[in-house]
């Protein structure tokens, strides 16, 4: 998907403009961002409000995230020991100590 | 927009911006309210322009180019390495090895240009940072603003439906149901104007009349006919 991100009142605006007249081109809008299908018209919209707002409109391309390809299978286990957690209270660097599962300064470092 | 500004001739058919009016009134007597200090210091840091955001259009298009160049480059290589195999070498060695020598230019190429992008890209991620703080300033300062303008009405509204109710050939003691004139009256009374304004709407019997009750300068123009 396209990942349109304004930073201006005069971007949010024309953003907000985009997405009410073509929904259909819109996969979801999140304030003064939004996501747009991967269709030349997507591109069309977002390059427009590029073009109209040079200084103001962030544009990137997005990828679903499959973290069975993606994600080492320590920070897959890491995540899913942590929601499991017995003590709701217990931060994430606390819960590492001492088990199998990276410190967050080790995740930090690495790249994906 | 003055209250001055507002009110400066008051006529049949007049047309006021009731809340706008009753705004200036308020900041004509100098109202205060309570986000007065955070919209001076919102607006001083608005002040700065904010750092413009390096195009990173070049870099994109030189990206993509040599990406192409690159690939065409590949192509090469591999067309002469299985002419190499069919025809055992000889003529085609030295096209070779000339295609292997542009191929790692073209991949020297690619791979600076793909740095120079990334380059932009972090600087333009730290303009853009800055334009995010300045839109969280901006969406601030719009409330507050908000906030100040509902403060100043409601500080002077009791006045003014007050003033309403007196106004000469104002049938109501609410400024929001006045006609346009008797509720213009009511504002100019209640709020400060330096200037004279133009009375011309056969309310007042006379000029001395219009300023006592508008309590302001005023220049009349008696009605036609």
């Amino acid at each position: 998907m396209l990942l349109v991100v304004t930073y201006s009142q005069a971007a949010r605006t024309s953003l907000r403009n985009v997405c009410r007249t073509h929904a259909a081109s819109i996969v979801r809008r999140l304030g003064r961002a939004a996501l747009l299908e991967e269709t030349e018209h997507g591109a069309f919209l977002a390059l427009r409000l590029r073009q109209k707002h040079p200084d103001a409109v962030q544009l990137e391309r997005t990828e679903p995230l499959n973290e069975f390809q993606d994600v080492p299978e320590a920070v897959r286990e890491a995540a899913s020991a942590y929601e499991d957690r017995a003590n709701d209270t217990t931060p994430y660097a606390a819960f590492a100590v001492g088990s199998p599962h990276p410190s967050p300064s080790t995740l930090k470092n690495r790249e994906l | 927009m003055s209250l001055y500004e507002h009110v400066r001739v008051l006529a049949p058919g007049l047309s006021l911006s009731r809340r706008d009016v009753l705004v200036a009134a308020a900041r004509s007597l100098g109202v205060e309210t309570s986000v007065d200090a955070e919209l001076r210091t919102l607006r001083t840091e608005l002040d700065a322009v904010p750092a413009s955001v390096p195009s990173r259009t070049a870099a994109r298009r030189r990206v993509a180019e040599t990406a192409t160049t690159l690939e065409v480059k590949r192509e090469h290589v591999a067309t002469l390495r299985g002419r190499m195999q069919a025809d055992d070498g000889g003529n085609v060695d030295a096209a070779y090895r000339d295609a292997i020598r542009t191929l790692s230019e073209a991949e020297t190429e690619h791979a600076a240009a793909r740095e120079a992008l990334a380059d932009a890209r972090d600087q333009a991620q730290s303009a853009f940072d800055a334009r995010d703080r300045r839109l969280h300033l901006e969406d601030r300062l719009g409330n507050a603003r908000r906030t100040a303008r509902r403060e100043l009405i409601s500080a002077i509204r009791p006045r003014v439906d007050d003033a309403v109710a007196d106004a000469p050939g104002s049938e109501v003691d609410d400024f929001a149901r006045a006609d346009a004139v008797s509720a213009a009256f009511a504002v100019v009374r209640v709020g400060r104007i330096q200037r004279p304004i133009v009375v011309a709407c056969g309310r007042f019997p006379d000029r001395d009349t219009a300023e006592r009750w508008l309590k302001t300068p005023v220049y009349r123009i008696p009605p036609r006919g």
